[in-house]
C-alpha cells in the first residue's frame, strides 16, 4: 500500500474514533451531568391498605376539627393532688400572715421610734430599728405570695376571678401604684434610717403606714364582698364598684384587721426576741432581747384586749347583713369552730398572763404583788372553763338517753351566749389587771392620793365585774330582743375600767419611786418559749378564723350571686380544716425562721479568709494591719 | 440532758407540739361535711301528705328553717318563735288573714309582721342564697299546716306573692 493510502486509511480510522468518542462524551455530558431544572417527581400512587387509609382519614379530621374548635372559658382547672380549694387555702392563708406581719411592724416600728424620739432614748430608735430589719424579706416574700396568689385564682378559678375582676378592675390601678408607693417608702424608712431627721424619719414610717393602711382598705373590699355582696344587681350585674368597696362587712373587718395584725405582728416579733435570747452568748445580749421580748409581748396583748370587741361588732354587722350567714356562723355547721377557738383564745390569755408573772420575778426584792397572782390564775381558769364548755355536748346513744338530751342539765347553761359574753368580759378584765399588777412591780406611788387612788381603782374594777355578771345571769331570764343587746353594755363598762382606770394609773405613778431595779435578761427561759406558744397560737387561730370567715359562705364564691359549682362547692369538715391550717401555720414558721435568720445575720461579723487573723481586715491579696488600710 | 438541745431544734419541736395539739382539738369535735342542698323534684300531682312530707325535707335542707326555727321546744332561750301548733296560731294572728295568707306572708315578706317578743331577721327565702320556687314554698306551707291544722294547699293554689315563675338562681 502506498504511503498516501496508507495515510487516509489512518486518518479514517482516527476520524471514526474521534466521532466515537466525542459521541460517547456527548452522551456522558448529555444524559448524566447536564445541569436541570429542580423538579419535584411525579408522586408515586399511594400503594396503601384499608387500614393505613383509615388512620389517615382519622388525623385529617381531627386536624380539621382542631382548626374548626371554638374557644370556651373554663370554668374551673383542678390542681394535682390537693385539690384547686386547698391549693388557694395555702397559698391565700400564708400570703395573708406574711401581709399582716408587714402591715403591723412599721405600725409599732413608728410608735416606738416616736418614744424615743420625744424621750430622747436611744434604746428605742435602736429597737424600732431590729424591728423593721425583719420587714425587708416579708415584704418580698408577701408581694411574691400574692403574685403567686394571683396566677393560681386566674389559673384554677378563672370565671369566678374574671367576675371579681369586673366588679373591681377600677381599684386595681390603685393597687398597684399604692404598692410601688409601699416600697419606696419601706426601703426608703429602712435603709434611710439615721440619714434623715429624726422628723423627716418619721414621717417617711408615717407615710408607709397610711399606704401600708390604704392597700389592706382595697384588698379588704374585695374578700368581704364575697361575703355580703353590695352594688350589684340580683343577677350580678355591677350597679357601682364604690357600693362594692362599702359594702356590710367591709369596715368591721379592715378595723378588725388592722387591730388583729398589730396583735399579731407584735406576738410574732416577740417570739423573734424570743429565738435571738436564747441563742444569745453574753448577759448584754439577752438583757436586750428579753426587754424586745417584753415590748413584742405587751404590743401583742395591747392589740388582743379589743380585739374581741372588734370580733363582736363584725359578727353583728354579719347578722345584720344575713341572719342565715350569722346563723350559719354561730349555729350551724361552725358552732364546733367556735370551741375550738376558745381553747386557742383561752391559751393565749392564760400565756400572757403566764408570761407577766414571769416577768415580775426581774424585779428586784420581794415583789408584793405576787400573792394575787393565784386569784387571778383562778379567775383565768374559771373564766376558760365557761368558754369552752360547748352547748350540746358529743356523746353515745346511752348517755344521750341518760341526760334526757344532747345538752347537759345543767353545762348547758354554759353553753349559750350569755355565758360566754361573762366569761370573755372578766378574762379581759383579770389580764388587764394582770398588766397593771406588772406595771407597778418595784413602784410606790408618791402622790397624796395613793390610798384613794388605789380605792378607786379597786371598785371599778369590781363595780365592772359585778355589773358584767349581773348582766350575763340576767339575760336567762329576758326574752331574746332584750338579751340580744345586753353585750353592749357589757362591752362598754369593760372598756371604761380599762380606760378609767389606765388615766388614774398614769397619774398615780407619774413621780413614782422606784424600789427596786428591773434586772432585763434575769427571767426563767421557759419564759422564751411562752412568747413562741403565743405566736404560734397567734398565728393558728388567725387560720382558723380565716377559714370560717371564708367558710361561712359555704356553695358560693360571692354569696346570694355566684353559685360555687366545682367539685369543692361544699363545707370540708373541721377535722380537716384544723389539719390544712396546721400545715399552712408550720409552712409560715418555717419561712418566718428564714426571715429571722437572715435578720440575724447583721449581728454576724463580715466573712474572714482562713488564716487572718483578728485585728486585720482581708485585701485582694494579703492582709493590712487595721489602721493601715488607708496607707495601702 | 435538755440543756444540750440546740435551741432552734427546742423551738421546732414547740412549733411542732403547739399545732399538732390544736389539730387534735380539730379532729375531737362531731365532724360534718355540708353539702349544697339538694334539689326535690316536685310533681303537679301531689297529694297533700307528699307535699307535706316534701315540706318537711325542704325545710330541714334547702331552706335551712331549723336552722333558726325549732318545733316543739318548750322552754329556754328562743331565737326565733317554735313553729309547734303554728297554724293555730296562724289562724288568728292577724285579722281577716287565713293561715296560709298568714304563712304565706310570713315566708315572702318576713318582715311585714314580727311575732311580739322576737327580732326581725328572718330573710327572704324565696331570693338567693336560699331561694325557694313557688312550689317548694307551697309544699312548706302544707307542712306547716299540719302543725296544730290540716293542709288545704295543693300545687295548684294560688298566693298573691307567687312570680308566676320559678326562682332561677343569679348566675353572672
Amino acid at each position: 500500500m502506498t504511503s498516501w493510502k496508507l495515510k487516509a486509511f489512518a486518518a479514517a480510522v482516527i476520524a471514526v474514533v474521534g466521532l466515537l468518542a466525542v459521541g460517547r462524551i456527548a452522551v456522558y455530558m448529555v444524559g448524566k451531568h447536564e445541569y436541570k431544572q429542580p423538579a419535584r417527581a411525579a408522586a408515586q400512587a399511594p400503594d396503601t391498605t384499608p387500614r393505613e387509609k383509615g388512620i389517615a382519614d382519622e388525623h385529617t379530621a381531627q386536624e380539621n376539627a382542631d382548626k374548626a374548635k371554638p374557644y370556651v372559658e373554663a370554668e374551673y382547672r383542678t390542681f394535682p393532688v390537693v385539690g384547686s380549694r386547698v391549693a388557694i387555702w395555702v397559698v391565700a392563708q400564708l400570703h395573708l400572715l406574711f401581709a399582716a406581719f408587714v402591715l403591723a411592724v412599721p405600725i409599732f416600728a413608728l410608735i416606738i421610734e416616736f418614744i424615743g424620739y420625744k424621750t430622747g432614748d436611744k434604746r428605742y430608735d435602736h429597737l424600732a430599728q431590729e424591728f423593721t430589719r425583719l420587714l425587708s424579706v416579708s415584704f418580698s416574700l408577701t408581694a411574691t405570695f400574692g403574685a403567686f396568689l394571683t396566677f393560681m385564682l386566674i389559673a384554677l378559678y378563672p370565671k369566678f376571678t374574671n367576675y371579681l375582676m369586673s366588679v373591681f378592675s377600677p381599684t386595681f390601678l390603685p393597687y398597684v401604684l399604692l404598692f410601688f408607693l409601699e416600697a419606696g417608702f419601706l426601703y426608703t424608712y429602712y435603709y434611710g434610717w439615721g440619714k434623715f431627721s429624726p422628723r423627716i424619719h418619721l414621717l417617711l414610717g408615717l407615710g408607709l403606714n397610711v399606704v401600708g393602711t390604704c392597700i389592706m382598705l382595697i384588698a379588704n373590699a374585695w374578700l368581704t364582698f364575697m361575703t355580703s355582696p353590695n352594688g350589684v344587681s340580683e343577677k350580678g350585674a355591677l350597679i357601682s364598684t364604690w357600693d362594692a368597696v362599702r359594702n356590710y362587712t367591709w369596715m368591721p373587718i379592715n378595723v378588725h384587721r388592722f387591730i388583729a395584725n398589730i396583735a399579731f405582728g407584735g406576738s410574732i416579733a416577740g417570739a423573734y426576741a424570743a429565738f435571738k435570747y436564747l441563742s444569745a452568748k453574753t448577759d448584754e445580749e439577752r438583757a436586750h432581747y428579753d426587754w424586745m421580748g417584753y415590748i413584742g409581748n405587751f404590743v401583742a396583748i395591747s392589740g388582743f384586749l379589743p380585739l374581741p370587741f372588734a370580733g363582736y361588732w363584725l359578727a353583728k354587722e354579719i347578722y345584720a347583713y344575713s341572719q342565715t350567714l350569722g346563723l350559719t356562723m354561730m349555729g350551724g355547721a361552725f358552732s364546733w369552730l367556735f370551741i375550738i377557738q376558745a381553747v386557742l383564745i383561752g391559751n393565749l390569755f392564760l400565756g400572757a398572763n403566764y408570761y407577766l408573772w414571769l416577768g415580775m420575778g426581774r424585779v428586784e426584792g420581794v415583789n408584793p404583788f405576787q400573792k394575787y397572782i393565784k386569784w387571778l390564775l383562778l379567775g383565768v381558769a374559771a373564766c376558760f372553763m365557761v368558754w369552752a364548755t360547748p352547748h350540746s355536748i358529743i356523746a353515745t346513744v346511752s348517755e344521750v338517753r341518760a341526760m334526757g338530751g344532747s345538752t347537759h342539765p345543767i353545762l348547758t347553761f354554759l353553753g349559750v351566749m350569755s355565758a360566754k359574753n361573762t366569761a370573755v368580759n372578766i378574762l379581759i378584765l383579770t389580764t388587764y389587771m394582770s398588766f397593771l399588777l406588772y406595771r407597778r412591780t418595784g413602784k410606790v406611788p408618791t402622790v397624796s392620793w395613793a390610798r384613794a387612788g388605789n380605792t378607786a381603782q379597786l371598785s371599778i374594777f369590781a363595780a365592772a365585774a359585778a355589773f358584767v355578771i349581773f348582766l350575763g345571769v340576767y339575760g336567762y331570764f329576758v326574752e331574746a330582743t332584750v338579751r340580744i343587746k345586753l353585750s353592749v353594755p357589757q362591752v362598754s363598762s369593760v372598756l371604761f375600767t380599762m380606760i378609767s382606770v389606765t388615766i388614774i394609773d398614769v397619774f398615780m405613778y407619774r413621780k413614782a419611786q422606784n424600789t427596786g431595779v428591773v434586772h432585763w435578761g434575769k427571767i426563767p427561759v421557759i419564759s422564751q418559749y411562752v412568747l413562741i406558744f403565743i405566736a404560734v397560737t397567734f398565728t393558728w387561730l388567725m387560720g382558723l378564723m380565716g377559714y370560717v370567715r371564708s367558710g361561712l359562705r359555704q356553695h358560693w364564691h360571692v354569696y346570694g350571686v355566684m353559685r360555687d359549682t366545682s367539685v369543692d362547692a361544699f363545707t370540708p369538715t373541721l377535722g380537716f380544716a384544723t389539719k390544712v391550717v396546721s400545715v399552712t401555720v408550720l409552712i409560715f414558721f418555717a419561712l418566718i425562721g428564714f426571715v429571722f435568720w437572715l435578720a440575724s445575720l447583721h449581728d454576724k461579723r463580715d466573712w474572714e479568709a482562713k488564716g487572718v487573723s483578728e485585728g486585720t481586715v482581708p485585701l485582694k491579696t494579703g492582709t493590712v494591719p487595721m489602721g493601715e488600710e488607708a496607707k495601702a | 440532758m435538755i440543756d444540750k438541745i440546740p435551741s432552734p431544734l427546742k423551738i421546732g419541736v414547740l412549733v411542732v407540739a403547739t399545732t399538732s395539739f390544736y389539730m387534735y382539738v380539730g379532729q375531737m369535735v362531731p365532724q360534718k361535711e355540708v353539702y349544697p342542698p339538694v334539689e326535690v323534684v316536685l310533681k303537679a300531682d301531689m297529694t297533700p301528705a307528699e307535699m307535706a312530707k316534701t315540706g318537711r325535707e325542704i325545710m330541714d335542707g334547702k331552706g335551712l328553717c331549723f336552722t333558726c326555727h325549732t318545733i316543739g321546744k318548750k322552754e329556754g332561750p328562743f331565737r326565733f318563735p317554735d313553729l309547734d301548733g303554728v297554724d293555730v296560731r296562724a289562724k288568728t294572728r292577724k285579722p281577716g288573714y287565713s293561715d296560709v295568707d298568714y304563712i304565706a306572708e310570713s315566708i315572702y315578706d318576713p318582715n311585714a309582721f314580727i311575732v311580739p317578743g322576737f327580732n326581725p331577721g328572718m330573710p327572704v327565702i324565696n331570693k338567693p342564697p336560699i331561694g325557694l320556687t313557688d312550689q317548694e314554698i307551697l309544699c312548706v306551707i302544707a307542712y306547716l299546716q299540719t302543725l296544730g291544722g290540716q293542709t288545704t294547699v295543693t300545687m295548684q293554689t294560688k298566693i298573691k306573692f307567687q312570680t308566676g315563675h320559678d326562682t332561677a338562681e343569679a348566675k353572672p
